[in-house]
């Protein structure tokens, strides 16, 4: 069975949220109980196992699509709810589980016994749901801070591999969203903000399937960057603006009906040496700068209407161009404020053969 | 008295980072010890208090001084493990007072004592301590990370105020350094980057200190945003270009050091209606749209054939409402194409010192 991208990654993510349950369960007995038994150890594993269980359940799955789009504090509250309840429910479970193995009695009479009950009212009962509590609601704020400023940045920004600007190798994609100022003039900033952001939601897991990485958003522009090797392979950063296109062809329906337009894009595509590194202070960025954003930005302006999406000679030669799309030589441009000329080829869809 | 805007911002992260303080020293007896005593709610309040102040000052006085060339997780293990230190001392230091007033002994005298050394070896030091280095590690991850993402940025994201798009007034500035083609030729790529980075670093205070908002890094350009009220009090927006001005001055040695020249920048300035809102899904941004970004963006393209006292151009939406310091006068310099009126006013500032008209004279 193959899994879309988005199961593997909740799957990888789903990895890491059990290995800290297994690491952060055990580290509370460490403080509490010390290294006297064993059984606060297994216990406390127990516990972490599960509640990254639970953690992993309701973030990917009840916490995802629509509901993310409900208002904070409505979240916010349902999830204090949800995991209070079950987070004092698996510790409660567990520990009378345990102390059936370990005294050979039944649920009922461990419940009811004196020292359970000195447990839940007098000891650390309440303790170690806080700290559970305390835990999860840091993991979850990292995860969706990692996932707002982008997957890669947070961990940059941690262990400082932006710190020095380096020189690296990328492919830089240009997407242009068309016909701009007469949608704005028809809908306006407002519902054209949504528009841009309907479109960007939209495409978001075909890029990150295909292993790009969002740069930045300039206006109307949508910029992506892929490693060479990254974008090269299974022609990777070409086939992602296609399946782009199919997508919104797809929704196209919809589109129409809320904001009565159709998305169109321009693309292109380049490579070549850039410098990327740390900028600022407050509000760092993770910037690159070269010559080759400005050619590919060029580039982007050699697009109309037949010929949409532009690709450099420099990069075509290190793609194998997949069966369904064909190329076609544009010849040699001169951009603005380039000495040398630099050859395009414009991509576009191979007629389908079908069986006569 | 006129408390600077820099001391009031300091004072106001001191208040904050101590009645958290607080708050986490008087949480713990809570859950630690129940409410049948005092004496552990004095030591709650009294670490709390006392470690509030002390991180306070460190951060600001020290670290965020020196922080300039610093990574993150350096930053990070270094701050988090000089702090850590202090509070193993702390903790034992005022529990030991508190408890030695409480049962009226000397204060040696119950630290030699068999339960107060039972407490340090035995009892509950080691979970405080972790208790108060999680604590820590929390606060300053949060700290740089918001400093990072920047001003509100954090707050933004968490409470979704800008999920759905909003029409807001802002005021904008544009800040560009002069003929940084040349510069980059001359310093090429990475010393390049390493250059702006300076640059931004040393105006970031500038900006913070006039309350305004870095929006984006664009190449060699920064885009700082206010709002109406905050930029027109005191002409806040348009001193941020005078005190930048007065800080790369007095960094011109450093700067011919480093690299060779001394940077000029010119700054523009307008206001006027945009809409703000988070873009994206994987990566998320918070973006301001609107004309008055392309207007800002034209005023800027001005300076290129004008010769100006001030680096700085204002439109004139935005001298209508505010108010120049005296010392300024505002001269009609040139005009942009607008989207609501069609030729709007550029002006530029220069000094308006009047004749002097002394006993001698005439």
């Amino acid at each position: 069975m193959q899994l879309t991208l988005e199961q593997t990654r909740k799957l990888k993510n789903a990895k890491v949220l059990l290995l800290a349950g297994m690491v952060l369960g055990p580290l509370y007995t460490v403080f509490s109980d010390g290294f006297s038994s064993i059984h606060p150890f297994i216990n406390t594993l127990v516990i972490g196992l599960i509640t990254a269980v639970l953690v992993a359940f309701f973030e990917f799955i009840l916490f995802t699509g629509q509901v993310r789009k409900l208002k904070f504090y409505k979240i916010f509250f349902l999830r204090i709810f949800l995991y209070t309840f079950s987070i004092t429910a698996t510790i409660t479970m567990v520990m009378i589980i345990s102390r059936m193995f370990r005294n050979d009695m039944n649920f009922r009479s461990v419940y009811l016994s004196d020292e359970f009950q000195h447990y839940l009212w007098e000891e650390d009962f309440l303790f170690g749901i806080l700290y559970t509590l305390a835990l999860v609601t840091i993991v979850i704020f990292i995860m969706q801070i990692k996932r707002k400023i982008g997957p890669k940045i947070l961990f940059g920004f941690i262990s400082g591999r932006y710190f020095h600007p380096r020189e690296v190798e990328r492919i830089i994609m240009f997407i242009e969203i068309q016909k701009v100022k007469t949608i704005i003039e028809k809908i306006g900033r407002v519902r054209f903000f949504r528009y841009l952001n309907d479109i960007i939601f939209d495409i978001t897991e075909t890029v990150l399937f295909h292993k790009g990485e969002f740069y930045e958003y300039v206006e109307n522009e949508i910029l992506l960057v892929w490693d060479v090797k990254r974008g090269t392979e299974k022609a990777n950063c070409i086939r992602t603006f296609f399946e782009i296109q199919e997508i919104i062809e797809a929704k196209k329906m919809t589109y129409f009906e809320k904001y009565g337009f159709i998305p169109e894009f321009h693309a292109s595509l380049h490579f070549g040496r850039l410098i990327r590194g740390e900028i600022g202070d407050v509000k760092s960025e993770i910037k690159y700068h070269g010559d080759v954003m400005n050619t590919a930005a060029r580039i982007l302006g050699e697009t109309n209407w037949e010929n949409n999406f532009l690709i450099s000679s420099d990069l075509m030669e290190h793609i194998t161009l997949p069966i369904l799309y064909r190329k076609e030589r544009l010849g040699k441009f001169g951009l603005r404020g380039k000495h040398q000329d630099i050859e395009l080829y414009a991509l576009k869809e191979s007629e389908t053969q079908f069986i006569k | 008295m006129i408390i600077p805007e820099t001391q009031k911002r300091k004072l106001r992260s001191t208040l904050k980072i101590t009645l958290f303080g607080v708050i986490i020293g008087l949480f713990y007896p809570v859950f630690g010890d129940g409410f049948s005593e005092m004496l552990p709610f004095v030591n709650g309040f009294s670490i709390g208090l006392i470690g509030g102040l002390a991180i306070s000052f460190l951060e600001l006085e020290i670290f965020d001084p020196l922080k300039r060339r610093s990574s993150f997780i350096r930053t990070f293990a270094l701050k988090t493990s000089i702090y850590f230190f202090f509070f193993a001392l702390l903790i034992p230091a005022v529990m030991a007072f508190n408890e030695s007033i409480y049962l009226e002994r000397g204060y040696l005298e119950h630290i030699k004592s068999d339960e107060f050394q039972a407490f340090l070896f035995e009892e509950d030091y080691d979970v405080l301590l972790f208790y108060a280095f999680a604590f820590i590690g929390l606060i300053i991850f949060i700290r740089q990370i918001n400093r990072k993402l920047g001003q509100g940025v954090l707050i933004n994201y968490i409470s979704g105020r800008f999920h759905n798009p909003k029409e807001v007034e802002r005021i904008f500035m544009y800040l560009d350094i002069r003929s940084s083609t040349t510069i980059a030729e001359q310093l090429g790529e990475i010393r390049f980057h390493n250059f702006l980075h300076d640059f931004f670093l040393d105006i970031t205070e500038c900006i913070l200190s006039t309350k305004g908002m870095i929006y984006t890094y664009v190449g060699d350009q920064v885009v700082v945003t206010w709002k109406m009220k905050t930029g027109l009090e005191k002409a806040n927006c348009i001193m941020t270009y005078f005190h930048v001005k007065n800080r790369i001055k007095r960094l011109r040695e450093q700067y011919l050091e480093n690299y060779g020249f001394v940077p000029r920048f010119s700054t523009s300035f307008h206001c006027g209606k945009v809409i703000v809102g988070e873009l994206g899904d994987v990566k998320s941004q918070i973006v301001y749209q609107g004309e008055v970004l392309y207007e800002t963006s034209a005023i800027e393209k001005k300076f290129s054939d004008l010769q100006l006292q001030e680096a700085i151009l204002i439109s004139e939406t935005l001298l209508n409402r505010i108010t120049l310091p005296a010392l300024f006068k505002a001269y009609r310099k040139a005009e942009i194409k607008g989207n609501e009126i069609d030729t709007l006013g550029v002006y530029t500032l220069a000094e308006n010192i009047p004749e002097f008209h002394g006993a001698n004279a005439g």
